[in-house]
């Protein structure tokens, strides 16, 4: 797809962890996501990233059959496509592309080189 | 103090409790299933302003999607037969509003045409013109006139025929290619073509400002309508164009995940 349909960082860590959780509902997506974004995230941030990534064909949703556990209600579970992978694999190459870049942590050397010039 | 706190905790709970059953309430039936998480988990998403939040962004998505028609082509992830006609429904939507901006855009040109004088030099030029300009701008992300459909065929299917429709739309919509000079003509054309709308408009708001009225049909209140007309046809020209790119962009995801068309149907 266009450029306009390039992954932003919030649908990248959505879209990760819908393709790292097994059977990914949006509770332990938004817990993931949470973790390693490592600020709050709203429900309604996820549920919009999640709406915004099946508009764009990478990810599909199916209802799982209702449990007891979730008082019969049914979840809904997401499962990253062929199209979400490769978009993923894309960000994950241009990711490393830029540590290659910067090497290793370039804001830490650059601290040491204002701490030696004091 | 015991008492009393035991007693607006309860109090909490009840409205939050109510809260939350409102906003579940409120919910679009198809995202029911996305909120909250088993019992043993407490999930924050059932939390009263959460939920609300979640309840305002669904219902915004949702309005955006009945606003941009091809989003919702792959949204809840529909079988092959729904998707097909989504698609189907949403290229012969564009294709409408597509002839329904040129004639608002054309309505436009006249309604700017009545403010000028009738003896004035500028008439003819500001009739004729705008409207082919804006024409051959259109023309650059929508490849024909007419939706013309593909002929069904006694030895077609109905996937090989979606699949050439999906090409003709393709090539309607974004044909992939990126010129230079193209690009340039493109931009200049859109530029020119919404500079236009507003031209008369402006040109009488200074004439009105320096005391001499071009018409005495003239009017304050016919100038800003004007004005509010021109300014919804630039949001919608902006608007049909992205649509327009976000549509060719899902028909070309769709049309990769059908098998070629040479593919025998045994394979």
């Amino acid at each position: 797809m266009g450029k306009s349909d390039s992954l932003g960082q919030f649908e990248q860590l959505v879209l990760a962890a819908v393709k790292k959780i097994e059977n990914a509902y949006a509770v332990p997506i938004q817990a993931m996501v949470e973790q390693v974004y490592g600020k709050r995230v709203r429900f309604a941030s996820v549920y919009t990233a999640l709406d915004r990534l099946e508009e764009k064909g990478y990810v599909t949703s199916r209802e799982a059959d209702p449990t007891p556990l979730r008082g019969h209600q049914p979840k809904r579970l997401y499962t990253i496509t062929s199209g979400g992978d490769g978009a993923l694999r894309d960000s994950y190459d241009t990711a490393g592309r830029f540590r290659e870049l910067f090497g290793a942590n370039p804001w830490e050397s650059g601290t040491q080189t204002k701490k030696s010039t004091i | 103090m015991g008492i009393r706190n035991t007693n607006k905790e309860k109090h909490d709970l009840t409205l939050g409790r109510r809260i939350s059953a409102a906003a579940k309430r409120l919910l679009p039936a198809d995202r029911r299933s996305d909120v909250g998480g088993d019992v043993q988990e407490t999930s924050k998403a059932s939390q009263p302003a959460e939920l609300i939040l979640s309840v305002l962004k669904m219902w915004w998505n949702k309005m955006w999607r009945s606003f941009c028609p091809p989003l919702a082509i792959l949204y809840g992830s529909p079988p092959h037969e729904v998707k097909k006609q989504r698609a189907r429904d949403t290229f012969k939507s564009l294709d409408r509003a597509t002839v329904l901006f040129i004639l608002a855009y054309g309505a436009l040109t006249y309604l700017n045409v009545l403010l000028l004088p009738e003896e004035s030099p500028l008439q003819f030029p500001l009739t004729a013109g705008p409207l082919p300009i804006m024409c051959i701008a259109i023309r650059f992300h929508w490849k024909s006139w007419g939706s013309a459909g593909i002929s069904d065929s006694v030895y077609m299917d109905d996937d090989e025929k979606y699949g050439k429709e999906l090409d003709h739309w393709i090539a309607i919509l974004w044909d992939g290619s990126f010129s230079p000079a193209q690009a340039m003509l493109r931009s200049a054309l859109e530029a020119i073509s919404v500079m236009l709308m507003y031209l008369i408009p402006v040109y009488v708001t200074v004439q009105f400002s320096a005391a001499q009225r071009a018409s005495a049909e003239v009017t304050w209140s016919g100038v800003l309508m004007r004005y509010a007309f021109a300014a919804l046809l630039t949001f919608l020209f902006v608007h049909v164009r992205k649509t327009n790119r976000i549509a060719g962009g899902i028909f070309q995801l769709e049309r990769n995940a059908l098998k070629p068309l040479s593919t025998p149907l045994n394979a």
